[in-house]
């Protein structure tokens, strides 16, 4: 928890200064964010490769694995599907659309955009962040209520990046194969669900 | 996808320091440069929203519709995981 709020602190710091300053927006901060995903991912890979139970971690890897890409799917459908019924009312293809970035912020929004125009891409790029964003500060709440699995499906297509740090603190480094093999997998259909959603 | 090429390196470089006193290297490096990079990411990432202005002049109008759409795909998400964890994985949690 104080993790999260540290987190959090970062976040709001962050938002401040790039609202702000006038010498930070020049600069270009989607470059920012991927050296640092980089760095990140590089750190991790090491502690991957120096754990004491590797072949725990390897061992992951086998068809069961197939369910938490699946899952997530499934589950956001379901998820934004009800809540759309309940109270947003929209066009179900477009929601779907928005739904299937699985938190692919960057190329969801720019497909959704090309096909359907600003406003709707705008939903899907903020839709998506937030989806990275709420992953990576509440993992350790997702863990508790929902078990070890459950912060991979919810960092979907980031589960294979950004979150994957968090996701490996929280749910343990043995998750690490099905982290990696959710966030392949949803990364590759993003594209192909999001165009076939939105040209039927 | 190149991120993948940064994690298989730093993979293999952990391989090969696996020789040396492991314990004491994953607890630096895990521990405190995972922390560190964490919150530097999420400090690149408010620098994304800060000074992207698509987002911040639209999140009024535009701004809970999307929030309430990556909210409820992540809570339909977790329910899903919480019985692929008690079905599919659970033998392994008892541990």
């Amino acid at each position: 928890m104080k993790n999260s709020l540290i987190i959090l602190f970062f976040f709001v710091f962050g938002i401040i200064l790039g609202a702000q300053t006038e010498i930070i927006q020049s600069i270009d901060n989607v470059q920012i964010a991927t050296y640092v995903l980089y760095g990140l991912l590089f750190f991790v890979g090491v502690s991957l490769g120096l754990d004491p139970n590797l072949k725990k971690i390897v061992e992951k890897a086998n068809l069961k694995m197939f369910l938490i890409p699946l899952g997530t799917i499934l589950g956001s459908y379901i998820g934004v599907l009800l809540i759309n019924f309940l109270l947003l009312k929209m066009n179900v293809r477009e929601l779907l659309a928005v739904s299937s970035g699985f938190g692919y912020y960057s190329l969801s929004s720019i497909i959704i955009t090309g096909i359907k125009g600003e406003t709707l891409g705008t939903i899907a790029l903020i839709s998506n962040l937030s989806r990275e964003i709420i992953t990576l500060l509440f993992a350790p709440v997702f863990v508790k209520l929902f078990g070890k699995i459950s912060p991979i499906l919810s960092g979907g297509a980031t589960s294979m990046d950004s979150t994957l740090p968090v996701i490996l603190k929280y749910s343990g480094r043995d998750v690490a194969i099905l982290s990696l093999f959710n966030g392949i997998s949803l990364t590759v259909l993003v594209p192909f669900l999001v165009t076939i959603l939105l040209s039927i | 996808m190149t991120v993948i090429y940064f994690l298989l390196a730093g993979f293999l470089i952990g391989l090969i320091l696996r020789k040396f006193n492991k314990e004491f290297i994953l607890n630096l490096i895990f521990e405190r440069m995972v922390n560190g990079a964490i919150f530097l990411l999420l400090f690149s990432l408010g620098l994304l929203v800060g000074s992207n202005e698509k987002i911040l002049n639209n999140f009024s109008e535009i701004g809970f519709v999307a929030i309430l759409i990556s909210l409820s795909g992540i809570l339909g998400s977790l329910f899903i995981g919480f019985f692929i964890n008690k079905f599919f994985y659970g033998d392994e949690n008892e541990k």
